[in-house]
This record gives structure tokens, sequence and C-alpha cells, in this order.
């Protein structure tokens, strides 16, 4: 007999309460494995801080011990905009508005091969340069943001991890 | 990216050819920058050769003497002298960083360093390279500030040389009067007249030499603000996509 939540009320191998139990268990399993609509994966140094930043906006984050900080997260696309409308949007708004450099731009690729725009912005913060690397996908869902960002020489030194992690997400 | 633009240039010159006193090097620029707040000039005269100070190039035809005469055969002088000067403010990322890129600029363009400090740096490149230069300089961050300048100062360096060749004369012509002088009140008097002259001899061609130099090499100073002091544009339109705030390092990075 295959597992399922409707075998799991009606079969009751425990009884009442024990089907009560499994099927909320199935259910908390639904949640919390699948609430990404993306997956990702953590990268070697890195620390996945798991659902503490998962707040309702699909958000993922991981950490080095020296403060390089990888991001991602999932919004609705809503209206409905294509990707070079969004990387024109993001641009005026981190450049013209907040005062970040816009060191370089290119062309990225997902695990799946859905297309994404990396931008890589410079900013000057209190405690000295720093590096924010923007990557956006879209689909006819959602919005997905994949950043990275941290003190200029300790990105530069993480590079490679930040870009394994990319290779890594994929939009579900 | 293109650099948002913060005041339209002025229109641009065609180059005018003809020959004309050379006393600084390289061929002068084709496309004269305009002064931001200045009223469109007419016209420039056309540019020099080649050359070094201190060689006197004799016109054609005899000097005007009068001022009207000289504002007449002005508008035909092909001897110019124009002293070009920028001074720009970019909005950057990492100061001193680009503080090195503005003196690697100079250098390629032929140029120097000739002041710096924590956040401005002036240069001075050959004022054939003077437009290219400053055309390199706004790649480096964004501009918040330009002002660019021309000052023609061929009226005044002419009449330097013409004062100067008049006192050479008069120089010699003392010297002969004090070789003939007989009476030591004579030569006394010579003597002070040839010292006068002398000093004002000194005096026009360190001003020659000042000006051909200020106009052999233009100066450029570039003051630098980092971006995150300023904002290019102040307010720009803003798409209905909220998400958009919580862009940045603040946010990703605070945990």
């Amino acid at each position: 007999m295959s597992l399922s939540a409707k075998n799991l009320f009606t079969v009751r191998p425990f009884g009442r309460a024990g089907g009560l139990i499994a099927g909320i268990a199935l259910a908390a399993w639904t949640f919390m494995g699948c609430g990404h609509p993306y997956e990702v994966a953590t990268p070697t140094g890195f620390v996945d801080l798991e659902d503490r930043y998962d707040d309702g906006d699909e958000e993922y984050r991981a950490t080095t011990a020296d403060g390089v900080v990888i991001g991602v997260r999932a919004y609705d696309n809503e209206p409905y905009a294509e990707r070079t409308f969004l990387v024109r949007a993001i641009e005026n708004q981190l450049r013209l508005g907040r005062g970040y450099s816009l060191l370089a731009s290119k062309e990225v690729a997902a695990k799946d091969g859905t297309k994404g725009t990396q931008l890589r912005f410079g900013h000057d913060e209190p405690s000295g340069p720093h590096l924010y690397i923007l990557t956006v996908f879209t689909d006819e869902d959602y919005v997905y943001l994949h950043e990275a960002a941290g003190k200029k020489e300790l990105v530069e030194k993480a590079e490679k991890s930040i870009d394994w992690s990319l290779r890594e997400f994929r939009p579900d | 990216m293109d650099a948002p633009m913060t005041s339209a240039r002025g229109p641009e010159r065609e180059e005018a050819s003809s020959s004309a006193i050379g006393f600084y090097g390289g061929d002068m620029m084709a496309k004269m920058p305009l002064a931001e707040s200045a009223p469109a000039p007419e016209p420039p005269p056309p540019p020099p050769p080649p050359g070094s100070f201190g060689r006197p190039i004799m016109p054609p035809q005899q000097e005007p003497t009068s001022p009207a005469a000289r504002a007449g055969a002005g508008a035909e002088r092909a001897d110019a002298v124009v002293i070009y000067t920028a001074d720009l403010t970019l909005a950057v990322f990492e100061v001193q960083k680009s503080i090195e890129t503005v003196a690697a600029i100079a250098k390629r363009q032929g140029g120097f360093l000739a002041r710096r400090d924590d956040q401005s740096i002036t240069i001075r490149v050959p004022s054939g390279h003077f437009d290219q230069t400053v055309k390199d300089l706004e790649e480096v961050g964004d501009v918040l500030h330009r002002n660019v300048t021309a000052e023609d100062v061929s009226e005044e360096f002419h009449d330097l040389q013409i004062q100067l060749r008049n006192l050479n004369a008069m120089r010699e012509r003392l010297v002969v009067l004090l070789a003939k002088s007989n009476k030591v009140e004579e030569a006394i008097a010579v003597e002070r007249e040839l010292g006068r002259v002398s000093g004002e001899i000194d005096r026009i061609q360190g001003r020659l030499k000042f000006l051909a130099d200020r106009a052999r090499l233009s100066t450029i100073t570039v003051r630098l603000e980092p971006r995150a002091a300023s904002t290019v544009d102040k307010g720009p339109f803003q798409v209905p996509f909220p998400w958009l705030n919580d862009l940045g390092i603040g946010r990703l990075i605070n945990l």
C-alpha cells in the first residue's frame, strides 16, 4: 500500500491519534521541504541560516565566518515584467538613487539553463569598499534574486564559491 | 553604463588650418571645449604648429600699432595662444583607486601629475590631448560638476613680444651709449636706465614663459567624492516593485 495522506488517515496504523499525528507530520514535511520556489545549494565555507529569514519572501541566506553573505529571494512576478525591464529598474534604483557603482554586467545561466543577468556593484561603506553581486532570473511566476555581498577583498576571495552557488541555483 | 550628464556640452568647433607661433608641442585639438557658463565664442584662430618658446616668429606683415588695427588684424592672426583648463567633480567607488586611475590617464596622454591630496588631483597634459583627456576622465565616475574654459591670451602674448623686442633694441642702444659715455654722471645715468630696462625685460620674459607653459600644457583638476556620499540623481523614477527598496548591501549582510 502506498504512503499517501489519504491512506494515513484511512489505514491508521497506530489508531486514530497515530493517523492524525502522521498526517500533521506529512503536512509539515511538505511545507518545510518545499517552501522555496527554487533549489539552492550552500557552498563550502558558508553556513545555511535555514529558515531564520524565511519570512514569507521565500528567502534563503548563508554566510561565511568573515561576513560574506549569499541570499536568494523570490517574488511574485506581478505585474509581469521581462528580465531586461527589471535589470534596468534595478540599475536606476541602485546607481542613480543610492550611489552604487555598476562595475560590470554579464549574462549567466542557472542549473536548468534559465537565463539571468548578473550585475556587479561597488559601494563605499563606512568600513570600506564593499561589493554587491546581484543576479536576476525571471519566469512567468516569479522574479528570483541571487545576491552576494561583503567587504571587497573578502568577496573577491569567495568569488568561486559565489559562482558555484549561482551555477547550482535552479528555479522550480 | 553611461554616466548621467549633469550639464550639456556646448557646440564643438571645426579646426582651422594656418601657421602660427609654435611655443608648445603637440597638435592643437580639433574641437575646442567651451566654458559651461560662457556664451558661444567666435570661431577660434587656427592652431599653432609645434615649436619652442624663445624662438621669435615674425608675422608676414608689419605689426599693427594701433588697437583698432590690431583688432582688425586679430581676426586673421594665425598665432593663437589659448590656455585650456578644466575642473571636474566625479562621484566614484574607491576614491584612492580612482586618483591612481586619473594619474594613469595623465601619463597615457603624455602629461604628468601636478598636485594631489586625499580627494583631489591636478594633472597637466599637452593641450592637443585636452579634449580626449577630459573624455577619459569622465569615464572614471559619474560627473557631478564640469567646468571647462579656454582663455585666449593671444593679445597679451603678442603685446608682450612686441614690448620685449623693443626693450631688447633699447638695451642694445644703451650698451652702446654706456661704452661711449665719457663722464661718470652720464655713465651712472645710462647704467641706471640699463638696469631698469633689463629688469623689465626679465619680467616680460617671465610672463611670456608662464603664458607659454600654461598654453602648452592644459591644467585639469579632478575632485573625487565617494558615491555613497552623493547621489547622481536625487529621486529617480520609481517603478511599482516594492522589493526594489529591499535591494542592497545593508539588508543582506545585516544578520
